[in-house]
């Protein structure tokens, strides 16, 4: 038993293990850039870093390849700690390793807990247009708004996940039911053909357009368009089957049970206390050429209980921190008329910072440690020299 | 990422949202027309200033989700299948971008080419005049050696705004693909012209004649490719604005405000030879196809200023018949078609003039009959 645990022991505390997952890392990294062609920044990110294994699909069967960033990155960190466990002396000659480490071992917790926890939005604003939410690059909700009320529209969001696993949602704010009679990830929107074949939808834009399945693109510069019909089906009969799509530029309207109501397949939204409005987007060039030197948003802060009213400025790697989001100038649009801002909620952002610190810190007392140490002995040597 | 793909259903109360500007749900702009009667899609691109510029797509070419800068993006070419493809960008930009000179030169620098001076700019572009639009057209080949890059832009100035339509990809792809490119400049037009909207259909898919389609109907000669054929038409034929395809275009008014069509075009090569060509006119009418050994007694040949014409003359039958007076001639590589098409009667009463026209078709630069 005990040999046992010395041989798991000198597993996990061994340098064998470090320079093989270092290496490793490197073959991941190499092997994920190749692939990004064929799936995409974020498609890349899913299949080879955030998973303990990576699959291929080989013949429709799904194999295990190569070990995954998670796995990787977890072992390291079983590595590191463990080694630094089991030869940890408290000493000052060591205080510059420990230090250096300690901000590693760090920088792979934040790394994970950003795969876990950071959410990426976008914000598009034209000169003069308010918001106070951003809207998710990759995921969707079909929402269903009641706006029968002269003030406030009521809102039920239901992830695009719930109509993948084509869930029946019975929700307390809603009269009907919401069916998904069937979910496309990727479609393509078609005007119908008169002698078309008969339509799931029965009421709204899709009697004229029909949504047809199409492969998942993982390319960068394509995006998805998920369609789904949807039934809302009440007790007392169904009040209709409606085409909803992200392809589609306006939610639909209609009427149940003297309500007013709008139905939407839109980018998921993330609603803040607070609201952004654009003031004026700056494209500036260098005189006389049309190369780009920087841009910019000057934008109005409000919130709702007036505690911030007051103008920022986001310039390229001059983000806005607020309210727990990051904020960064990411794009722009329709002749320089529209700012993209890309907003993040990141809650261990704070991480990477803390351990390049650390890091840094621990570098400069162990270079300091082995110059004083060096000075040292060097000092006796040009006395005698004398 | 987990708090990303979380099925949690929200639901909350927001301060009353205004919608997009439009009343009813749209149908998004771009999409593709698979239906066998409509095989085509008409993009509309609205401008901030409510310009528009509007064209239809052959339904091969795929639509991409417009980019930023984008006001269409389409792949061409069948991806499907497996080919290489193309990429067409339709962007604009408000006044006039710094210019012709500026924007080809621009263009040139993407292929590694060298930029040309103003006197040379007038070498390169084709300039062509359609749907009350003036393109500009220019089509380089450049880039590194080993993987040839062609690009075929066109710059169109309309309504104080420039619009491109570039066209690039591997050189083989975008040469196989440039007729279909032709034929889609042909449809671009501006949103809001009534008339044009009215005159612009679905682009026909010719009968099956065993010859690639768009080669025998959209190829276009440039004019600066080489020595074109000049003409005198009767005076009461009504001449037509010219377009990218046809080098020469008239109506032709009989009673009762009946009118037939003639259309001159060219084409680099054969084309498909006689029998091809004559099947193809002969499929039009819904007539059968000739054997080889059955062309000599249909066509009737003329010479006239050292051109060999190949009449071609046939009818389709029923109440409301058409006649095709077809002649082919071969000129410089290319083969050049004139084709009067119309009502049966109105064609076969015109026929001695259109016999009596070819007689003046010769070498632009040859003496005037």
């Amino acid at each position: 038993m005990k040999s046992l645990f010395r041989h798991v022991r000198n597993f996990f505390v061994s340098l064998q293990l470090t320079v093989a997952l270092l290496v490793l890392g490197m073959l991941l990294i190499f092997a994920a850039t190749l692939d990004q062609t064929n799936l995409g920044i974020w498609g890349i990110q899913q299949k080879w870093f955030r998973t303990f294994v990576v699959m291929q699909e080989v013949r429709g069967v799904p194999l295990p390849l190569f070990p995954g960033g998670y796995l990787l990155g977890g072992l390291l960190l079983i590595n590191l700690i463990s080694a630094h466990v089991y030869r940890f002396q408290l000493s000052w000659r060591k205080a510059g390793i420990f230090l250096t480490h300690s901000g590693l071992i760090l920088l792979l917790i934040g790394e994970l807990l950003s795969g876990l926890w950071q959410e990426d939005y976008h914000m598009r604003l034209t000169a003069g247009e308010t918001r106070n939410y951003a809207e998710s690059a990759r995921f969707n909700e079909l929402v269903l708004t009641d706006i029968t009320d002269a003030k406030f529209d009521d809102v039920v969001a239901i992830p695009e996940d719930v109509l993948a696993q084509h869930e029946t949602v019975q929700h307390p704010k809603l009269p009907f039911r919401v069916v998904t009679k069937a979910y496309f990830p990727n479609s393509l929107l078609q005007r119908r053909a008169t002698d078309a074949p008969p339509s799931l939808a029965t009421t709204g834009v899709g009697l004229g357009v029909v949504a047809a399945p199409q492969p998942l693109t993982y390319k960068q510069a394509e995006a998805n368009t998920p369609s789904a019909y949807i039934e809302l089906a009440a007790t007392d009969g169904s009040a209709g089957t409606f085409l909803v799509s992200s392809g589609l530029v306006a939610p639909q309207h209609f009427d149940y049970n003297g309500h007013q109501w709008k139905i939407d397949l839109r980018p998921r939204r993330l609603y803040r206390p607070f609201s952004l409005t654009l003031l004026k987007f700056s494209h500036d060039r260098y005189a006389g050429t049309e190369i780009p030197k920087n841009f910019s948003s000057r934008l109005h802060l409000t919130t709702a209980g007036g505690q911030d009213d007051r103008d920022v400025l986001i310039y390229m790697n001059n983000p806005l921190r607020y309210a727990g989001l990051t904020i960064y100038q990411a794009g722009f649009e329709n002749n320089d008329r529209i700012t993209i801002l890309q907003v993040v909620r990141n809650p261990s952002w704070i991480l990477p910072y803390v351990s390049c610190a650390l890091m840094a810190a621990g570098l400069i007392v162990q270079f300091g440690l082995h110059l004083f140490g060096f000075l040292k002995k060097r000092h006796p040597a040009v006395l005698a020299s004398a | 990422m987990a708090a990303c793909r979380d099925t949690k259903i929200s639901s909350y109360r927001i301060p009353k949202e205004k919608d997009l500007s439009l009343a009813e749900p749209a149908v998004p702009p771009v999409g593709a027309m698979p239906s066998s009667s409509e095989n085509r899609t008409v993009a509309t691109v609205p401008q901030a200033d409510g310009a528009d510029l509007i064209w239809t797509v052959p339904w091969l070419w795929k639509a991409k989700p417009p980019s930023a800068m984008r006001k269409g993006s389409y792949t061409v070419g069948d991806a499907d299948a497996g080919e290489a493809v193309g990429d067409l960008s339709i962007t604009a930009f408000p006044g006039d971008v710094g210019g012709e000179r500026a924007n080809v030169n621009r263009w040139r620098g993407q292929l590694q080419l060298e930029p040309l001076a103003e006197a040379e700019l007038s070498r390169v572009i084709t300039r062509v005049t359609q749907n009350g639009l003036n393109l500009s057209i220019v089509d380089f080949v450049g880039g590194p050696a080993s993987h040839g890059q062609r690009m075929i832009g066109v710059i169109v100035p309309f309504k104080g705004a420039t619009w491109f339509f570039k066209f690039t990809g591997p050189e083989a792809v975008v040469a196989k693909a440039k007729p279909a490119f032709i034929a889609f400049l042909e449809t671009v037009k501006p949103a809001s012209d009534p008339v044009a909207n009215a005159s612009v259909s679905a682009l026909p898919i010719p009968a099956d004649t065993g010859i690639s389609p768009i080669a025998m109907t959209n190829t276009v000669v440039p004019p600066e490719a080489g020595p074109g054929l000049a003409w005198t038409a009767p005076t009461r034929w009504q001449s037509k604005p010219g377009s990218v395809m046809r080098k020469g275009s008239y109506i032709v008014a009989g009673e009762g405000g009946v009118t037939a069509d003639l259309s001159i075009t060219a084409f680099p090569g054969a084309v498909g030879g006689e029998l091809a060509n004559t099947n193809r006119w002969r499929g039009q009418l819904g007539l059968p196809p000739l054997a080889e050994s059955e062309l000599e007694a249909a066509v009737t040949r003329l010479n006239a200023n050292d051109l060999a014409f190949t009449l071609v003359d046939g009818a389709s039958t029923g109440a409301d018949a058409k006649r095709i007076l077809g002649a082919m001639v071969p000129y410089q590589g290319a083969m050049w078609f004139f084709k009067l098409t119309g009502p049966d009667a109105l064609v076969a009463r015109e026929k001695p003039v259109f016999v009596e026209f070819l007689q003046t078709v010769r070498p632009s630069a040859g003496p005037r009959p």
